[in-house]
């Protein structure tokens, strides 16, 4: 998780006590905020290893008229679909920060098939490719540039796994080795995630008539209400769309897997 | 229940778990049964996994109820200064060794000014 749910409930003020009907509403939220924020993101920020089917994209112009708007923060930028409309030497890899490469595969006859990404197809860093780091340990761009030809313009023709994400220290915004600071994706997963839970925990409360329940009674004279649970009500809030703000704490990190239209 | 712990970077400290039912009585402890403490973040490897049959280094967990841990500076140095989930739990050992949960919390370690190595 990019939050720990102990780092939540500080932020709720829930420290010292917590009822299990709490537990149960903060567990309803975690699990798929953090999600949102993977989604909106592109990639996985925590740190892991991962292997995917690439094939090279170029940052030109797209090469196709499936250019679309999307919303980053307060105003919307167009985007075009990154294609590999000819042979790069840059391959993008999806998730980032990339740490390392662990294997390298380049297969043009793979047509999809791990199986065929043989260990007579796998590349040598160094002889074939390299990482275009930052420094050791660290590439922010996530980029492999391979030595002599480019690569190939298959889908699917190349496999990769490679450690990448930022590490727990990095995400705290505490990282000293490579003065990374991912805190920005913590702070904004707890702040949609405290929005979420507050906004369950009020409907509980405060709702009544467009879902049934679960105000079961009220009275004005020495103002009192009591409520009851209703799965529908906690469920309510879970079409989650993040809030400006924390779009904008996100926007530096994410990751189109799309190429910008200058 | 509450568990609630704060505590410092790099100092040593001591604090009482003690675990009851709904009524507020203490759980029973037999003597063969064991306590564990586990501090870390969820889903992952607890950064200290501590347990009343065997110190970890120089932290220590009574096989008890109320339970003191003896959290000695150099296990409080593992961890950067941060929120992180701590978990109390009882291996009843009557019953298969199954460890059962008491409670899960928050531990949180405070930064500190460096410099102890030294007695004065």
């Amino acid at each position: 998780m990019i939050a720990d749910v102990a780092e939540i409930r500080a932020a709720l003020g829930l420290t010292s006590s917590i009822t299990d009907a709490e537990r149960g509403i903060l567990q309803l939220v975690h699990a798929p905020i953090e999600a949102s924020i993977k989604s909106h993101l592109g990639y996985d920020p925590e740190q892991g290893t991962h292997t995917d089917e690439l094939y090279p994209a170029v940052d030109e112009t797209p090469v196709d008229s499936s250019g679309r708007w999307i919303k980053q923060g307060s105003q919307s930028i167009l985007v075009g679909t990154r294609r590999a409309h000819a042979s790069s030497d840059a391959l993008q890899l999806r998730h980032l920060p990339v740490r390392s490469i662990t294997t390298l595969h380049e297969n043009t006859a793979a047509h999809g098939d791990p199986a065929n990404f043989t260990s007579a197809t796998q590349l040598t860093a160094g002889t074939h490719f390299y990482l275009d780091i930052d420094q050791a340990g660290i590439s922010r761009s996530g980029q492999v540039v391979r030595i002599g030809p480019s690569w190939p313009s298959v889908r699917h023709s190349v496999m990769v796994t490679c450690v990448a994400g930022y590490s727990a220290r990095e995400l705290a915004g505490q990282d000293t080795q490579f003065f990374v600071n991912a805190g920005p994706i913590k702070a904004a997963t707890i702040l949609q995630i405290v929005k979420e839970f507050k906004q369950i925990v009020l409907q509980q409360k405060g709702n009544a008539g467009f879902t049934a329940g679960p105000l079961a009674s009220e009275r004005l004279g020495d103002y009192a209400y009591s409520t009851g649970g209703n799965s529908a009500m906690l469920s309510a809030g879970m079409g989650i769309n993040l809030m400006p703000e924390v779009e904008n704490m996100l926007a530096p990190y994410r990751h189109f897997g799309l190429s910008l239209v200058a | 229940m509450s568990l609630f712990v704060t505590t410092y970077k790099n100092r040593t400290f001591d604090f009482v778990v003690s675990i009851t039912d709904a009524a507020g009585v203490l759980v029973v402890f037999q003597s063969a049964d064991i306590m564990r403490i586990k501090i870390g973040r969820l889903g992952e490897i607890p950064i200290l996994d501590l347990d009343s049959v065997a110190p970890t280094n120089s932290t220590t967990v009574q096989a008890a109820n109320p339970s003191t841990v003896h959290l000695h500076q150099d296990e409080a140095d593992l961890f950067d200064p941060g929120i992180y989930s701590i978990e109390a739990a009882i291996v009843d050992t009557s019953d298969g060794n199954s460890i059962r949960h008491a409670d899960q919390g928050v531990f949180q370690l405070l930064p500190t000014q460096l410099g102890e190595l030294a007695a004065t």
